[in-house]
C-alpha cells in the first residue's frame, strides 16, 4: 500500500491543492516544487524491480534497477531548479512593483 | 550577525567540502555522481561563505563567473563537434565523458554562485 | 558535411547566444550582438534551403551519440517538421528584423535569451524522442517567460507569473504521460512508440491520453485551459508576441498531431477533440468582441483560430488534416503581421487602446497591410486564410452543428476586426492638428510587414507551390491512405458564401457599436479570473475527460 508510486500521486495532488488554493506568492512556487518532487517520485518507483540493487556496473551483479528512469530524473531537478530561481525573482520583482504579496490585491 | 564559532567552523570546513565535490565530479562515471550534483556540493561551499561573511565583498567576482559559465557551454559544443571532425556523429564517446564532467561541475557551480549573489542584492531591510 | 546539416540547424542559434552573451560582458553596445543575431537567424533558413533537396529521397534521420537507432536521441526530419522549421525560420528573422528598432532596452540580454528560444524552438520541431522534447519545451517556455517581462513594466510581470505557474503545470503532466508510456513499451523514441501503442490495455490509455490532453491543452490554449494566453501574449513586446502566437502556440499543436498519430485505439475520440475545437473556436471570438484593447483582440483570434486548427486534425481525414497543417503555416504568418500592425499604431500613438487612435490614413503602409491581414484572418478569396478554412469546413460537412459553430466563429471574426479598423484607422477631422504628427514607422519596421504580406497574397494565389510538395504529404504520412483529392479553389458557391459571411458580420458590428453598455458588462464578467480559479476549471475538465472516456469504452 505504501509504496513510491501512491506516495508520488499524494505528493502531486497536495501540490495541485496548494497552488489553486494558495494567496501567498511565495506558498504557490513552493507548490510548484512540491509537484515537482513527486513526478521525481513517481519516475523512480516507476523503474522499481524486486529483489535487485542499486545500478552501478560491479562484476558479478545481474540484477539491477532500471537506470534510465534515474537518468532523466537528473535531467528533469536541473530544469525544476531553474524554474524555481526564475520563479523567485519575478516574486522578487512583483513585491518590489507592487508592495504586497498577496495574490488577490495585486489587480 | 555571525559569531566566531560560525567562522572558525567555516574556515576549517571549507577546503574539506571542495574536496569532496571534486571527487564526485571526478569519479562521476564509475560511482553515483556527476557533473550536477558535484557542481551543487562545490557551490554550497562558496555559497556558505559568502552567507557567513556578508555579500558585498563577493559581488567583484561576477564579471569572471559569467565568463566560466559562458566558455563552459563554448566548449562542450566543440568537443561536440570534434566527434564530427573525426568523422563520426556529434557527441560521441571518444574517452571524453569524466572531461564533459568536469565542464558541467564548473558550469553549475558557477550558475548556482550566480543566483546566490544576484538574489543577494534585493536585501529588503526590516523596519 | 552535408549529412550533419540538422545538428548545425540546432547549433547555430545557440552559437550565436553565446557570443553575443559574451559580448555584453565586455561591451556595452548593442551593435555587435545585432551583427551576430543577424548571422545566426539567417543561416537556418539556407540549411533548410539545401535539406530540401534531401528530403525529396525520404526522411531525414540523424542519430546522436553514436548509439543506433532505437536507443539513441535521433533528429528526425520529415515534411511536417520540415514545413514548420520553415516557417520558423521565416518569421523569427522577421520579428528580428522588426525589433531593430522597436525594442529600447538598456541592458544588454535581450538577444541572448530571444536567441535561445529560437533554439529551442528549433529543438522542437526537430527531435524524434519523446524525452527530449520535454527539455527543448522547457528550454523554449522559460526563454519566453523572460521575454515577456520586457514588455509594460507591472502588467507584464503579473501575465508572466501567471504564465509560469500554468506552463509548469502543463509540463508536469507531460512527464506524468511520459512515465507511464515508458514504463508499458520501453523505450523513448516517438516512432517507436508509436508502433507500439496499441499494446497497452484500454485503461491506461485513457490515462495516457487525459494526461497528454491536459499538457498540450494548456501548452495550445484550448478552452478551459487558455487562461494564461491572453494576458501574456498581449503585454509581451510586439516582435515577441508574434513568435509567441505565431511559433510557441503552435508547438502545441505540433505534439498534438505526433501523439495523435501515435494510434490510441479509443472510441469516440475524433468526436471529443472536435467538440473541443469547436468550442475553442466560438469562446476565443466571444472573447474578443468585447475587447477594446488591440492586443488582447488580437490574443483572443489566437485561441480562435487553433480552435479551427484542433477541429481541422480532430476530423481525422487527410483533408481536415492538411487543412489543420497548412492553417498553421497560414496563421503564423497572418498573425504574425497583425502583431507587427499592432506594434507599429502602438510604437507611433502610444496607446493601446483602439478608441483613442485617430490615423485615418497617415500611415498608408500600416493601413494596407492590416487590410490584408484583416482579410486573412476571415478567410476572403484571393488571400491565403481562405484556403486553408475552406479545407477545414468541408472536412466536417458530416457534422452540421460543428460546421454552424465554426460558421459564428467566422462572422464574428469579421466583426471584431471590422471593428478595430473602424476605430482605429477612421480619421476624426476635428482633432486635425494631433492626426498630422503620426508619420509612417521606420523603414526597418516597414519591411517584415510588407514580406509577410506579400507572403499572404503569395500563398493564396498560389496553393499549390506548397500543398503538394509539402502539406500533402505530411497528412499522408499520418493517416495512411494518399488519396490525391482535386482541391476547388475559386468556385462561385464559396465564394457566395464568404459574402454572406462578410455581410453578417457587419450586422453584427453594428449591433456591437450601438450596446456598448452591455459589451461593458460582458467583459467584466469575464475578467474574474484569476489565477486559481482557472487551475480549478482546468483540473475540473481533465477529470470529466477521464470519467467520460472511462464510459465510453
Amino acid at each position: 500500500m505504501i509504496n513510491g508510486l501512491n506516495i508520488s500521486i499524494i505528493l502531486f495532488l497536495v501540490g495541485l491543492y496548494g497552488i489553486i488554493t494558495n494567496k501567498n506568492v511565495i506558498k504557490i512556487v513552493m507548490s510548484l516544487s512540491i509537484i515537482g518532487n513527486g513526478v521525481v517520485l513517481f519516475f523512480i518507483s516507476l523503474g522499481f524491480v524486486e529483489d535487485s540493487v542499486a545500478p552501478i556496473i560491479i562484476p558479478g551483479v545481474d540484477n539491477i534497477v532500471d537506470p534510465l528512469p534515474q537518468a532523466l530524473m537528473l535531467t528533469m531537478i536541473v530544469i525544476n531548479l531553474c524554474l524555481t530561481a526564475l520563479a523567485l525573482t519575478i516574486v522578487i520583482w512583483l513585491y518590489y512593483e507592487f508592495g504586497t504579496l498577496d495574490i488577490g490585491e495585486m489587480k | 550577525m555571525t559569531s566566531r564559532i560560525i567562522k572558525t567552523v567555516t574556515r576549517a570546513l571549507f577546503p574539506f567540502i571542495l574536496l569532496f565535490g571534486s571527487y564526485i565530479i571526478i569519479f562521476g562515471h564509475l560511482s553515483p555522481g556527476g557533473g550536477f550534483q558535484g557542481g551543487v556540493i562545490l557551490a554550497m561551499a562558496i555559497i556558505l561563505a559568502i552567507v557567513v561573511y556578508g555579500h558585498n565583498r563577493f559581488q567583484r567576482f561576477i564579471p569572471y563567473l559569467m565568463f566560466v559559465e559562458i566558455i563552459g557551454i563554448f566548449l562542450f559544443i566543440l568537443i561536440g563537434i570534434s566527434g564530427i571532425a573525426s568523422g563520426k556523429q556529434f557527441l560521441v564517446n571518444r574517452g571524453t565523458i569524466p572531461l564533459l564532467n568536469i565542464i558541467i561541475g564548473l558550469k553549475v557551480f558557477s550558475g548556482l554562485v550566480l543566483m546566490y549573489l544576484f538574489l543577494s542584492r534585493w536585501e529588503f531591510k526590516n523596519d | 558535411m552535408i549529412d550533419h546539416l540538422p545538428v548545425f540547424l540546432l547549433i547555430t542559434p545557440l552559437v550565436s547566444a553565446i557570443f553575443s552573451a559574451l559580448i555584453s560582458l565586455f561591451l556595452k553596445t548593442e551593435k555587435i550582438q545585432k551583427i551576430i543575431a543577424f548571422i545566426g537567424l539567417s543561416l537556418p533558413f539556407f540549411y533548410l534551403i539545401l535539406l530540401f533537396q534531401e528530403l525529396s529521397n525520404g526522411t531525414i534521420e540523424y542519430d546522436i551519440g553514436g548509439w543506433t537507432k532505437p536507443y539513441s536521441i535521433t533528429l528526425v526530419i520529415d515534411e511536417l517538421a520540415f514545413t514548420l522549421a520553415f516557417i520558423t525560420s521565416i518569421i523569427t528573422f522577421l520579428s528580428f528584423v522588426y525589433s531593430l528598432k522597436c525594442m529600447k532596452n538598456k541592458d544588454g540580454k535581450f538577444y541572448f535569451f530571444f536567441l535561445i528560444m529560437v533554439s529551442g524552438l528549433y529543438g522542437i520541431f526537430l527531435t524524434g524522442d519523446i524525452f527530449n522534447l520535454y527539455v527543448f519545451f522547457e528550454l523554449t517556455v522559460v526563454s519566453s517567460y523572460i521575454l515577456i517581462t520586457y514588455g509594460d513594466k507591472k502588467l507584464s510581470l503579473k501575465a508572466s507569473f501567471k504564465y509560469l505557474v500554468i506552463g509548469s503545470l502543463a509540463s508536469f503532466f507531460f512527464l506524468l504521460g511520459i512515465g507511464l508510456l515508458y514504463i508499458k513499451i520501453g523505450l523513448l523514441n516517438i516512432e517507436y512508440l508509436s508502433i507500439h501503442i496499441h499494446n497497452i490495455d484500454t485503461q491506461t490509455q485513457i490515462v495516457i491520453f487525459s494526461l497528454f490532453l491536459g499538457a498540450i491543452g494548456i501548452k495550445a490554449a484550448i478552452i478551459p485551459f487558455h487562461a494564461w494566453l491572453v494576458s501574456a501574449h498581449s503585454t509581451a513586446p510586439s516582435p515577441i508576441s508574434a513568435i509567441l502566437s505565431g511559433i510557441t502556440v503552435k508547438t502545441g499543436v505540433y505534439i498534438f498531431i505526433r501523439i495523435f498519430a501515435l494510434g490510441f485505439t479509443l472510441q469516440n475520440l475524433n468526436e471529443m477533440i472536435m467538440v473541443f475545437g469547436a468550442i475553442t473556436a466560438l469562446g476565443g471570438v466571444i472573447g474578443a468582441l468585447v475587447e477594446w484593447d488591440i492586443k488582447r483582440v488580437i490574443s483572443y483570434h489566437t485561441i480562435s483560430q487553433i480552435g479551427f486548427i484542433v477541429v481541422g486534425i480532430g476530423a481525422f481525414s487527410t483533408i481536415g488534416v492538411a487543412g489543420g497543417v497548412y492553417h498553421i503555416v497560414n496563421h503564423a504568418v497572418f498573425k504574425g503581421l497583425l502583431f507587427l500592425c499592432a506594434g507599429a499604431i502602438i510604437y507611433r500613438t502610444g496607446s493601446k487602446d483602439i478608441r483613442e487612435h485617430n490615423i485615418g490614413k497617415a500611415m498608408p503602409i500600416t493601413l494596407i497591410t492590416y487590410i490584408i491581414a484583416a482579410l486573412s484572418i476571415s478567410g476572403i478569396t484571393p488571400f491565403n486564410g481562405s484556403i486553408s478554412k475552406s479545407m477545414i469546413e468541408s472536412s466536417v460537412y458530416d457534422y452540421p452543428i460543428i460546421w454552424l459553430i465554426l460558421v459564428f466563429a467566422s462572422i464574428g471574426t469579421i466583426a471584431s476586426f471590422s471593428k478595430i479598423f473602424y476605430y482605429s484607422f477612421r480619421k476624426s477631422p476635428k482633432k486635425f492638428r494631433e492626426t498630422s504628427k503620426y508619420q509612417e514607422v521606420p523603414f526597418s519596421m516597414q519591411l517584415p510587414m510588407l514580406v509577410l504580406a506579400f507572403l499572404c497574397i503569395l500563398m493564396g494565389v498560389f496553393p499549390n507551390l506548397w500543398l503538394d510538395t509539402l502539406i500533402l504529404p505530411a497528412s499522408s504520412s499520418i493517416i495512411s491512405g494518399y488519396s490525391a483529392m482535386q482541391i476547388k479553389f475559386l468556385d462561385p458557391l464559396h465564394i457566395l458564401k464568404e459574402w454572406i459571411i462578410v455581410a453578417m458580420g457587419l450586422i453584427l458590428l453594428k449591433v456591437i457599436i450601438v450596446r456598448s453598455k452591455e459589451i461593458d458588462k460582458l467583459r467584466k464578467l469575464i475578467s474574474k479570473f484569476n489565477l486559481n480559479n482557472c487551475i480549478f476549471l482546468m483540473v475540473i475538465t481533465l477529470i470529466s475527460i477521464l470519467i467520460f472516456l472511462r464510459i465510453v469504452n
